[in-house]
């Protein structure tokens, strides 16, 4: 309901925007609190479900033995779907939000990619990897969907519990080795570390807001989505929109991402050790 | 520069206010709300008339919705608790153009279907007369064009669900200078006047009847309810509202949200209290419909009822 909004409402917006005050009383470097859920799907090794404003985004992680790609025998493999509910926005009507969800699917592979410690997935080298599936799904677009995303996906990875395997070497040289799987409760965690999330800046006017809503991003002339690791390490960047972005203001805006994204992951890891603890609580 | 990450809750705004509210209730009446198939009470007798959400079955009345069953009269009837907004000659309400088709403009009200707002019943730009040809409808776009917000009245409800609205008079039209807040419908009641104005605040709400809440910076009126500045939707870009009432008029904005998150009907004076309540408390405006401040105005809310039953009881 929100895609096409009135040029009076976008004049508000943008006029509020430099004011400094925005629609839900934001300043502009304040992001919206993120409201995780953990575990929401069972068959998954890993889910969780992120809530942001009125954005809502589950991913589910799934892990496989496959064999390794033959160009490179000693790495697991890595790979994300984005699937939009055609519900989620009005863009998304019939097949409209396919291209959409290749996009932001590519974005994130490529961030896990080159943030996972693939080496560690190998289970049998040169035979046998884990392949980590990612399954994203977008139930509704409130705006900031790909942060929404990278943010769900970061939990549900850390939740993630490789299953225990061993492995019987057979007798002769010719022999397939045995492959047993064990409980997914004694499982072995990921390395998520090192996994990004992803910030988004908008410009608005000749001033920046991070983390935009959904009425905000058609206000916005170009969006900055910036994967920021911990300690502020710049991942990776993407545009969207078609208006240029000044130096001056491309410096800002990198500046409030870098900022903003340790604290995000600081706050994130602070959540999953706290949930994990009152998890083992209850079992204990 | 912040951020929080919590866990969710699912309906954490529903157990809020219902266990806040939890010692004034009296007990429901059994009778009063029925899931599908239930019988509903007639009272023991014969003369009723089965209205929207019922059947009859062998002798007795029987819902086929889930709801509370409302008595008019003779005519029983079941209205769900979270329909979507039924239309009434009469009604204000705010709606978004979403077309325009020939002499008219479609318009999205969050009903059942889009309301219609025929060109002969929009005043024109100026208090011009209308020439009924066809350069006027091609000039449509120059009035409401689409994504537009504007404040009507129901003129008519057809018998087929069609809604028929009017901007016949200068308080109503396009909306500019604000932010829209969506409730749900049946949050917003009848009232004597749906345009108000927060005087000391210097802030205008219209609350539509459709659920549809408009919170902008007050702007001056005419004798005539028009606006003085826009001189009936000129199109001219309005000057920005100065800080202090814009930051006021996004309190009000977020306290029309948190009364929606609690359940609360949305009326000019719980508007006031939610908003009294969040200076009084020092709450930041972002902060105001999250979990901490809900849970206060959940308690303000039950202590005012209280207050309210316990006149009520002394007055007896």
């Amino acid at each position: 309901m929100q895609a096409d909004i009135s040029d009076a409402e976008k004049l508000y917006i943008a006029q509020g925007v430099a004011q400094g005050v925005r629609n839900d009383g934001r300043g502009c470097h304040d992001a919206r609190p993120l409201e995780l859920e953990l575990g929401v799907v069972a068959q998954a090794n890993g889910s969780a479900r992120l809530h942001v404003g009125a954005t809502d985004v589950m991913v589910g992680v799934k892990v496989s033995l496959v064999s390794p790609d033959a160009a490179e025998p000693a790495k697991g493999q890595v790979f994300a779907t984005v699937e939009c509910s055609s519900c989620a926005s009005p863009e998304f009507k019939g097949r409209g939000g396919e291209d959409w969800g290749i996009d932001m699917a590519a974005a994130l592979q490529s961030a896990l990619q080159s943030s996972l410690d693939l080496g560690s997935l190998v289970v049998l080298a040169g035979k046998t990897v884990w392949a980590v599936h990612l399954d994203c799904l977008v139930l509704n677009d409130g705006g900031g969907v790909l942060g929404a995303l990278s943010v769900a996906a970061r939990a549900a990875l850390a939740v993630t519990r490789l299953p225990k395997v061993e492995v019987t070497m057979g007798e002769g040289d010719d022999d397939e080795p045995e492959i047993e799987l064990g409980d997914d409760s004694e499982g072995t965690p990921m390395g998520v570390t090192r996994v990004p999330v992803i910030v988004s800046v908008a410009q608005i006017g000749s001033r920046c807001v991070v983390d935009p809503s959904a009425e905000e991003e058609p206000c916005a002339s170009a969006v900055l989505h910036f994967a920021v690791g911990p300690g502020g390490r710049l991942g990776a960047a993407t545009k969207t929109g078609a208006g240029g972005i000044p130096q001056p203001a491309l410096l800002e805006m990198l500046e409030a991402a870098q900022q903003l994204g340790p604290k995000v992951l600081r706050e994130l890891d602070g959540f999953l050790a706290a949930s994990a603890a009152a998890a083992s609580a209850r079992a204990a | 520069m912040s951020v929080t990450v919590r866990a969710y809750e699912h309906g954490a705004g529903t157990a809020l206010i219902r266990d806040a509210l939890k010692p004034l209730s009296r007990g429901a009446h059994a009778s009063a709300y029925v899931a599908v198939g239930d019988v509903i009470d007639t009272d023991d007798s014969d003369v009723f008339l089965k209205g929207h959400g019922t059947q009859v079955i062998g002798d007795r009345l029987v819902a086929t919705q889930c709801g509370a069953v409302t008595r008019t009269d003779k005519l029983i009837s079941v209205r769900p608790p979270r329909e979507r907004y039924v239309a009434r000659a009469g009604d204000v309400v705010v709606g978004r153009i979403v077309e325009i088709a020939g002499k008219r403009w479609k318009v999205d009200l969050q009903s059942q279907q889009q309301g219609s707002l025929l060109l002969s019943a929009v005043h024109l730009p100026g208090g011009v007369q209308r020439r009924r040809n066809a350069e006027d409808e091609l000039a449509m776009r120059s009035v409401f064009r689409e994504g537009d917000l504007v404040s009507a009245e129901v003129q008519q409800v057809y018998h087929d669900g069609g809604v028929h609205l009017h901007t016949r008079s200068l308080k109503f039209g396009k909306l500019e200078q604000g932010q829209l807040v969506v409730v749900h419908p049946g949050l917003v009641k009848r009232q004597r006047s749906h345009f108000i104005s927060f005087e000391p605040l210097g802030v205008d709400a219209i609350l539509g009847l459709n659920g549809l809440i408009w919170v902008g910076p007050h702007l001056p009126r005419g004798e005539d309810g028009a606006p003085a500045a826009a001189g009936g939707g000129g199109g001219a870009a309005a000057a920005a509202p100065e800080r202090e009432v814009r930051e006021r008029a996004v309190r009000v904005a977020a306290a029309v949200r948190a009364l929606a998150a609690l359940h609360l009907q949305v009326f000019p004076s719980s508007i006031t209290e939610a908003y009294q309540l969040s200076l009084e408390k020092g709450v930041a405006i972002k902060d105001v419909p999250q979990p901490a401040f809900l849970k206060l105005l959940a308690e303000h809310e039950a202590a005012r009822r209280h207050n309210v039953m316990a006149a009520e009881a002394g007055g007896f």
